[in-house]
């Protein structure tokens, strides 16, 4: 009985269904995890399925009982402890659920769904012997011998959808298999493909128009081709995985660069996009597709040559076709037919498609007949039914004679890897063709069956195979309970509908707000019952929107499940605070970049059992998926315990495939390295796997992730695992018109608003008293108690007129940006009000530092300040603090957060000698930091000596020059830092504690006492005093670094460098009675000295690093004016590549000196001083 | 086709009148610090936010004298409008925008759809035209154009 036309009870049985399936997975998944002994929850299964097997049976949905009915089986041996709920069962009762989900979500409900794969793993699961499990079972792909009977069936519902179907691949399932049976998952692939392949359509003609070589673009059209085959895969539609795959493959190749974007790839990779949005466009979303046509040209693209098309290929509708045809009166041949060849001879449209239909009919052909034309090549394989013998068709087609075979009845074998394994009887074919048309039109008697109320039970479940007609009547009984009509719990509602809700809502409270404001409602209660109506449908509204991250997180236990069988690891995969709510849209964009980093972390991080077990993990790797806020932002953390990430690994492979520079990569830190692999077109794999990708992927988590305003992270140890943060601010989680509170600020009689949890604090600001504020290097700072944070006048940074006068209850917020603080000052205080929070419009969207608006109750716009964007826009830079040796330094002191804008930072290692006296030497200086314990010093005679891997260092004491307190012995662990540029070994003892820090070029000088200090700073509220290295060597081996100085005679050098330290020191390394020395900030500025008196100066010493004109510049500049022909120029630079090096030389310095080396620039400069230049050496 | 003029600094302007939804008082404007200089600011429209356009400050004349706030358009929101206007290629913009003109002038029923080049020394990208009525002369605006020019120009100095 069908009674599938009653639509009303039909969709109420569709939904109800998916609700069972869905609460099915979960049991599944936890059954398994808990070893199948939950008797109460096999038994909750089994009724789930029960009750759809029944229903389904009422409705005449055969395909979908049967499918059911299967797992039932299985569910019942389970229950009865006939069966253990091994992995494999579980798979098989999942593949089923799947087949439901996606039988239930199609048009027809299933009847034309092809369900074989489920069914074999069902009828392989079954087909096990009760009980044991010696013998592994029969994968999902290949045929089982306990299946001869479904084979027919299976045949038929093959043969309804795919009858057109040849693929060279495997297209077995259609329709979507989605674990979250959401349709509109689905429809959202399908249309944000379309869009992409959209997209890529006008970038593939601009690539080949320019013929250019814009990494961009190609970049981006792979990136949006993989995305395709990556959501395709994850819906398991093959035949769009298939063509999405090579088009992948050519594309990788145009991006590597061994492959031109010429007509042939362009052509090839347009078809694929034709294909693509066809099969998109289908109902079956390309199941039935032929692709043989863009899978051919692609293949040409990528071999110079079609792929054999074999006769394998031949679906069973075409041989049962073929076969009828030859046991006929005509005769069949198989034609072979070279393209390339016979396009030499005559037209293929005219001479294959007309010619050969002209004289017979064309049965079958591995590409389709109509479509072939002259960018198509390689082989074709055409069946021909014809009454012409085989002499004269090659006479007549100008035809190889070996292209022409008869084709023989039984010479016909259906392909091996073909969708149905019916076998290659002619039975079962013609079976195939007859059954397709019963399924596809519900019979006219289903429409006039009984009324609703009186469920049938089974019966036409007896069709599918024999154990079907024997439900018990306890089981029908099931299901007639659970085919009763429910009160629905929920409803699909469009998310537009919902939007424009909570765009009317937002207006509603604004509104009230006004009125509010505007007048006095006194205690009328009719207008506070309005105004708490109107605050409770908002706050309903919100709710709708509202979902935990944990309904995401509990989405990645399938494909952490499938995955790791997949991949044979065992992971297990732990969710922690899953209850953080979020707004429905904002947690959907975390949704990719998420699968994305826990497939990364299952393919690439987590290691074999056997891998784990041998470096003494347990066998089982762990995944940690958590939420939650810190420090005003929301963090959504992918952990594994699996290898980690190796930074040299992640830098020297970027290098390789040029993603960043030798050079460049030599200056950055270990996290820095990491973070490179969100590079576009970086992957430490090799080879690309199914499971994750090709390096698409990390650059596109970062870019998701950024495109919501966030950002990630990475903390990664090599052996002990890696973790994964997208890091979103409060204030970027919030959709338009959603409320929030805001701190309402007055600058310049303009509101503004602040987001509330960007704001620390709120001090009274007065101006002109300056209370705690410090100048630092002509800044102005504030002094928060232990701390000193920047100052942003709002004013100013708003670019508002200013006033001479401000008023007199200014304010200080102080802001939160991270871990870092910041204040700002404003004009006045209003108070913390509760805001609807507006987008910003897109004409405005550039200005950068508002995150939306608002409408206050005066009816005024206000404008919502965005504190990462005023980050940005006023390139506020803060101190981070680095560890180097050990932990101890960072938590030591209070956390500083200063910061400064546009500063050029000194990296400066500080260390402690005695307690509580701070040094610093600037890094560059300082070759490496060696920890060794104080027993390790030896002396001899009045030296100190320490052993080093073989090398014996002499050790330094700083309070043998200086005037400080002795190294306090009790501390038996310490440590060398072996200075840079020095020849000689020698380290300096310092105390256990060193630090690198950013430092501003702000400390004192002091460069009168010339006793090995430099100057000073603050640091920590700590006195820090920066030594003069090179002083200090000099006082400690006098003997190996006294220089002879050679006489140069009067000069007057000219000296570009911009960082305050380098102006200091090279200043007091240069002092000679007969040198004068002038030192300018950068290039430009010595540009202009040497153009006001061109010949004052008898050498320049110039920087390369340096703002508006560089090192590089000034030479060009320099070396351009004959004028200074005969001026010697050396660069002393940090930069100590070679390639800078010969740069500069090339440029016209005569000497490359890396800083910084008393002896050697002092010897440099004499040296240079005393040749001439000869003049036009470039 | 209908159009709807206005005046800047006594010249006179045109736009069709499908992409024009209303006529109304100023109202007070919030700057938007850092944003392109042809825009004024955001307006508040019954609890929608409107962009406001100051057509002044798009021909490059001088501002209104003080306390002269001229008069606003509001651009045409409604989405079965807004749809229309575009099936016949009259722009209209998927967000609220409003023109700050001097003061609006009368709407002219055409009988000529022609629309005449524009005069050589008339350079802004998004004149479309001149349309002559009566013997009078309109500059015909391109919303299109115009909103192209501002989304698209480069992001202007902090003021």
């Amino acid at each position: 009985m069908d009674h599938s036309q009653d639509t009303e009870l039909l969709t109420e049985f569709v939904s109800e269904s998916l609700n069972g399936l869905e609460s099915i997975e979960q049991d599944l998944l936890s059954l398994e995890s808990e070893g199948g002994t939950d008797s109460a929850l096999v038994n909750r299964i089994f009724r789930a399925v029960h009750s759809i097997k029944g229903t389904g049976s009422y409705m005449g949905l055969e395909n979908l009982v049967r499918l059911s009915h299967l797992a039932e089986t299985l569910l019942d041996q389970i229950r009865s402890n006939l069966r253990e709920a091994t992995p494999d069962v579980t798979d098989a009762i999942l593949a089923a659920v799947d087949g439901l989900v996606a039988m239930l979500n199609s048009e027809d409900h299933g009847k034309s769904y092809d369900c074989s794969e489920a069914e074999t793993k069902l009828n392989g699961a079954l087909g096990q012997a009760g009980g044991s499990s010696a013998k592994k079972p029969p994968n999902a792909e290949s045929e089982s011998p306990a299946i001869a009977t479904v084979a027919a069936t299976q045949a038929a519902s093959v043969a309804s959808t795919q009858a057109a179907t040849a693929a060279p691949t495997k297209a077995t399932v259609t329709g979507p298999s989605d674990e979250d049976h959401d349709s509109g998952l689905v429809t959202e692939f399908v249309a944000e493909s379309l869009q992409n392949l959209g997209d890529i359509e006008s970038d593939l003609l601009t690539l080949e128009t320019d013929g250019s070589t814009d990494s961009e673009l190609v970049n981006r059209i792979f990136r949006a081709v993989h995305t395709i085959k990556g959501n395709g895969s994850y819906l398991k539609l093959e035949n769009l995985v298939a063509v999405a795959h090579r088009a992948e493959t050519l594309l990788d190749r145009v991006r590597s660069g061994t492959e031109t974007p010429n007509a042939v790839v362009t052509d090839a990779v347009l078809a694929a996009v034709d294909a693509l949005k066809s099969m998109l466009s289908s109902a079956d979303l390309g199941a039935s597709f032929d692709c043989r046509i863009p899978l051919s040209k692609l293949e040409v693209a990528l071999h110079g040559s079609a792929a054999q098309a074999s006769p394998s290929s031949l679906s069973e509708t075409d041989i049962a076709k073929i076969q009828k045809a030859a046991s006929g009166k005509g005769t069949v041949f198989q034609i072979d037919l070279d393209l390339a060849l016979i396009q030499q001879a005559i037209d293929i449209k005219e001479g294959v498609t007309v010619g050969l239909s002209s004289i017979g009919k064309i049965l079958h052909s591995s590409l389709p007949v109509e479509e072939l034309d002259k960018s198509t090549s390689g082989n074709c394989v055409v069946y021909l039914e014809t009454v012409v013998s085989a002499d004269m068709l090659c006479d007549h087609f100008n035809l190889k004679p070996e292209w022409v075979t008869k084709v023989e009845v039984q010479q016909l074998k259906p392909s091996s890897k073909g969708p149905a394994p019916a076998a290659g009887s002619t039975q079962a074919s013609t079976q195939a063709l007859k059954q397709p048309a019963q399924a596809a039109q519900p019979t006219k008697v289903a429409a006039a069956a009984p009324a609703p109320s009186v469920p049938a039970p089974a019966a036409s479940a007896s069709q599918s195979t024999a154990e079907a007609s024997k439900p018990s009547q306890e089981k029908a009984g099931a299901g007639r309970e659970a085919a009763k009509p429910t009160a629905d719990q929920s409803m699909r509602v469009p998310v537009q509908i919902l939007h424009k809700l909570l765009e009317w809502t937002g207006t509603m409270v604004m509104a009230r707000n006004q009125l509010m404001n505007e007048f006095d409602f006194g205690g009328s209660t009719a207008f506070r019952t309005l105004s708490q109506s109107i605050s409770g449908v908002h706050e309903t509204v919100i709710e709708t929107r509202m979902q935990t991250t944990g309904s995401l997180f509990e989405r990645y236990r399938r494909i952490v499940r499938d995955l790791s069988r997949q991949l044979n690891k065992e992971v297990a995969l732990h969710i922690e605070g899953g209850d953080l709510e979020l707004d429905r849209t904002i947690l959907e964009s975390f949704a990719d970049p998420l699968t994305h980093l826990i497939r990364n972390s299952l393919d690439h991080a987590l290691e074999t059992p056997a891998e784990r077990e041998a470096t003494g993990k347990n066998r089982q790797g762990n995944i940690y998926l958590r939420s939650y806020i810190h420090s005003g932002e929301i963090i959504l953390a992918v952990e594994d315990d699996g290898r980690g990430i190796s930074a040299e690994r992640v830098c020297s492979k970027a290098v390789s495939k040029g993603v960043i520079t030798q050079a460049y990569a030599n200056q950055l830190t270990d996290h820095q390295k990491v973070m490179l692999i969100f590079q576009a077109g970086f992957s430490t794999k090799d080879e690309a796997t199914d499971v994750s990708g090709r390096g698409v992927g990390m650059d596109v988590v970062r870019n998701n992730i950024e495109a919501v305003g966030g950002s990630i992270d990475v903390v990664t140890k090599v052996g002990t695992g890696t973790t994964f943060s997208a890091i979103l601010p409060l204030a970027k989680a919030l959709v338009s018109s959603s409320l929030t509170k805001a701190l309402v600020v007055d600058i310049q009689d303009e509101r503004f608003a602040i987001p509330e949890t960007a704001v620390s604090e709120i001090i009274r600001y007065d101006a002109k008293a300056m209370t705690n504020i410090v100048q630092v290097d002509g800044e102005n700072v504030y002094q928060l108690r232990d701390q000193l944070v920047a100052l942003v006048d709002l004013r100013e940074a708003l670019g508002m007129e200013q006033q001479p006068n401000r008023k007199e209850n200014a304010c200080l917020v102080i802001l939160q940006y991270r871990k870092h603080q910041f204040g700002a000052i404003v004009d006045n205080v209003l108070g913390i009000q509760e805001i609807i929070v507006r987008g910003t419009p897109k004409l405005l969207q550039n200005c950068g530092i508002f995150s939306g608006h608002t409408v206050l109750g005066t009816g005024r716009v206000s404008l919502i300040l965005d504190i990462n964007g005023l980050v940005s826009k006023l390139s506020l830079k803060f101190l981070e603090q680095k560890q180097v040796t050990n932990k101890r330094a960072v938590s030591d002191g209070p956390d500083t957060a200063m910061l400064k804008k546009n500063r050029q930072k000194q990296k400066m290692v500080v260390f402690s000698f005695s307690d509580n006296e701070y040094f610093a030497i600037p890094l560059e200086l300082v070759a490496i930091i060696e920890r060794i314990s104080l027993d390790s010093i030896k002396t001899v005679g009045t030296k100190e000596y320490c052993q080093i891997k073989n090398e014996t260092i002499s050790v330094m004491r700083l309070d043998s020059f200086l005037p400080i307190s002795p190294f306090n012995a009790a501390r038996k662990d310490c440590c060398l830092i072996r200075p840079a540029a020095v020849s000689f070994p020698l380290g300096i003892l310092t105390g256990p504690d060193v630090t690198i820090i950013d430092v501003d070029d702000s400390f004192e000088s002091r460069l009168d006492d010339d006793n090995g200090i430099v100057g000073t700073f603050m640091y920590n509220d700590r006195l820090v005093m920066l030594l003069d290295v090179f002083s200090v060597f000099e006082q400690h081996a006098p003997e190996k670094l006294k220089m002879q100085e050679v006489q140069t005679g009067l000069a007057k050098i000219l000296v570009a460098e911009d960082s305050l330290f380098f102006r200091k020191l090279i200043k007091q390394y240069m002092q000679r009675d007969e040198w004068t020395i002038e030192i300018v900030n950068d290039g430009l500025e010595a540009w202009e000295k040497l153009q006001a008196e061109p010949n004052r100066y008898n050498l320049v010493i110039s920087d390369i690093n340096m703002p508006r004109l560089d090192g590089f510049q000034l030479a060009a500049k320099i070396r351009e004016d004959r004028r200074f022909d005969n001026l010697p120029l050396v660069a002393l630079t940090t930069l100590s590549d070679d390639h800078f090096r010969e740069k500069g030389l090339s440029l016209g310095f005569d000497r490359y000196v890396v800083k910084i080396d008393k002896n050697q620039v002092r010897s440099t400069v004499s040296e240079c001083l005393q040749i001439r230049r000869t003049p036009g050496k470039r | 086709m209908q159009i709807s003029t206005f005046l800047i600094q006594n010249e006179a302007f045109a736009v069709p009148s499908l992409v024009v939804e209303e006529y109304f008082r100023p109202l007070p404007i919030t700057k938007v610090p850092g944003s392109n200089r042809r825009l004024d600011g955001l307006v508040n429209i019954r609890g929608r936010t409107a962009v406001v356009i100051n057509m002044r400050n798009c021909f490059e004349v001088p501002p209104r004298a003080a306390g002269d706030l001229g008069e606003m358009i509001l651009l045409e929101t409604t989405q079965g409008l807004v749809d229309e206007a575009n099936e016949l290629g009259l722009y209209a913009y998927e967000e609220p925008v409003v023109l700050s003109v001097d003061s609006v002038s009368q709407i002219y029923q055409l009988a000529d759809d022609e629309i005449h080049p524009a005069p050589p020394h008339v350079n802004q990208p998004f004149v479309d035209g001149v349309i002559k009525v009566n013997e009078a002369y309109f500059t015909m605006i391109s919303i299109q154009k115009l909103i192209d020019t501002i989304l698209h120009g480069k992001t202007e100095e902090l003021r």
